[in-house]
């Protein structure tokens, strides 16, 4: 042979990192990546914590793993890979009986304690998307996720009420509205997984629809309460806190859409952005609503621009999840699926669009299959959801969604 | 602004073929390979995650990565150049149905060739030939300036034309 064959480069790449594999490998990482930083934030609550600094550290709503992470710290190898656990899976016991368990000890007040049993009714949809995805949402997995789904979301309109009648209405409000917003979000999401069509998934479906309805039901029963309620310097503080949390996460939602642009399509990323313009616009309204001392609608308004931004960042980010299983796959599927518009009332769809076909968008492998599958779901108006898929070895998909609230 | 972790993971998806491709033409072990792949995109987060600032991720992942081989290379002892590659089916192309039957033959004979070389030829020949940077880059990474890697790029040329035509 010459001395370096002039497309050794060429020749070297038959040496591939199977797709697979690295995406199994980029879950590891991720997942190393939060235990490491839960080992830091361990080390840092070290220096704090012999006080009571730790209490009020607990009392603040927190994600699962984090507290995992700091009630276990570094033996908590089993707990940490249960996190990703779904249904069927030898450690999904250890997800839902031991860490979930663990991390309600550790919510001390009654708000975090409310944001845990919504958290809690959200991992449920989140497994049920997993299994969809994969084609195992069956009729055991979905009657599971069901009852625990039905549990978790009462627990979680019981302990509004608590909060309610415990004097924090604000509090209350704040976390109906989350909670709404992501119910809603997730809806969405399945109904795009055509996770909610066949007769198996009927029962998680329902039960969803049932949980949006209370919740929003809950949600506009407290605002009309805050509302008419007083108008004090209180109340006023909580209505600006409340905006600027509202800025915070429109504009944390903002840079996320931006970051994952790339792998959306136009259409979808112009409907998000459309999202985010109006939660903008929510904000000035309720930033006129405090310049007229109306506090408690302005307060009102920012958790409306909230309930926008989070619909938008929870989409985006099963987008996420979704594409990179999607992605991996490739494009081996031509399938057309329709959704009998299963999705509640509350999710409006503006017109459809066409369908854009993407293209397989990576540019230096002369091997890359190019095979476009294409996913319609078509509802009754209710929730129209339109997916686009560029298969091959290195394409990158698309999901398209399309949600108005 | 874009948060680290981020930036970090599109790194990932950006580079960790390729990282792996480099490892694998250092070790010529597939699993091998891989866990020089993950522990590179670990020890890299780690720095990161410690506050460190990165200007060039690419270098600093194949500096991360070269270390490591040097690492695991004091650990191994040398395999004999048959058994490696006879016995191990990752040699074999992953995708053949893409690959005409002379690649194969022709990615069987670079390994045979890099095998005998010693290890920072291998490495230099590999950052050159066949991850494609160029000597400022791998000056970069190894530490070197660009003349010096030019020089050492052509001295590893003879080195591999001793081997091929004895």
């Amino acid at each position: 042979m010459t001395i370096i064959p002039e497309n050794l480069k060429d020749i070297a790449k038959a040496i591939k990192l199977d797709s697979e594999r690295k995406k199994k490998f980029g879950l590891s990482l991720r997942r190393f990546m939060e235990a490491s930083e839960a080992v830091r934030v361990r080390q840092g609550i070290r220096q704090i914590s012999q006080s009571n600094s730790l209490l009020t550290f607990f009392s603040y709503p927190m994600s699962i793993f984090l507290i995992l992470a700091l009630v276990l710290g570094a033996g908590g190898g089993t707990s940490f890979a249960a996190e990703q656990a779904l249904p069927g899976d030898l450690l999904y016991t250890v997800k839902v009986d031991i860490n979930e368990k663990v991390a309600a000890v550790f919510s001390f007040n009654a708000e975090a304690k409310a944001q845990l049993e919504a958290r809690l009714a959200e991992r449920r949809l989140e497994e049920a998307s997993k299994l969809a995805l994969e084609n195992k949402l069956d009729a055991n997995a979905q009657s599971e996720l069901s009852a625990r789904f039905t549990a978790h979301s009462q627990a979680t309109k019981s302990k509004i009420k608590n909060l309610e009648s415990s004097g924090d209405i604000r509090g209350a409000a704040n976390v109906s509205s989350e909670f709404e917003a992501s119910l809603r979000a997730h809806q969405a999401i399945l109904a795009r997984l055509n996770a909610t069509t066949s007769d198996d998934a009927r029962e998680l479906s329902d039960d969803l629809s049932d949980a949006i309805s209370s919740t929003t039901q809950l949600r506009v029963d407290l605002e009309d309460k805050i509302s008419v309620g007083e108008n004090s310097p209180e109340v006023k503080t909580a209505a600006e806190g409340r905006l600027g949390a509202a800025v915070n996460i429109i504009a944390s939602a903002r840079n996320y859409l931006q970051n994952k642009k790339s792998q959306l399509s136009a259409s979808s990323t112009a409907q998000a952005e459309g999202e985010l313009t109006v939660a903008d616009q929510l904000v000035v309204d309720g930033q006129a609503k405090v310049q007229a001392g109306a506090y408690g609608d302005a307060f009102n308004l920012a958790n409306a621009a909230i309930r926008k931004a989070q619909g938008v960042r929870v989409i985006i980010q099963a987008q996420d999840n979704l594409n990179l299983e999607i992605r991996f796959r490739g494009g081996d599927n031509q399938n057309e699926v329709r959704n009998n518009g299963s999705a509640s009332s509350s999710i409006d769809v503006g017109n459809r669009g066409e369908n854009e076909k993407r293209n397989a968008t990576s540019s230096n492998s002369d091997d890359s299959k190019k095979s476009g599958a294409e996913i319609k779901v078509e509802g009754g108006g209710k929730s129209d959801l339109d997916v686009d898929e560029g298969g091959g070895v290195n394409a990158s998909g698309s999901i398209k969604i399309k949600l108005g609230l | 602004m874009r948060l680290p972790k981020d930036v970090f993971l599109e790194a990932y998806e950006m580079h960790a073929e390729a990282i792996y491709r480099h490892c694998f033409f250092r070790v010529f072990r597939k699993e091998l390979a891989e866990e020089l792949m993950q522990e590179t995109f670990m020890k890299t987060w780690n720095y990161i995650a410690s506050g460190e600032k990165i200007d060039n991720i690419r270098a600093f992942l194949y500096k991360v990565a070269t270390n490591l081989i040097i690492d695991d290379s004091r650990k191994r002892k040398e395999e004999s150049l048959e058994k490696l590659v006879e016995a191990n089916p990752a040699l074999e192309p992953v995708s053949t149905d893409h690959l005409k039957t002379e690649h194969d033959l022709a990615l069987k004979e670079v390994i045979a060739t890099f095998k005998v070389l010693d290890a920072e030829t291998q490495s230099i020949l590999t950052l050159r030939y066949i991850d494609d940077l160029d000597p400022k880059e791998i000056g970069e990474i190894l530490g070197l300036t660009a003349n010096n890697v030019s020089v050492k790029i052509n001295r590893a040329l003879s080195e591999v034309k001793k081997h091929i035509q004895p």
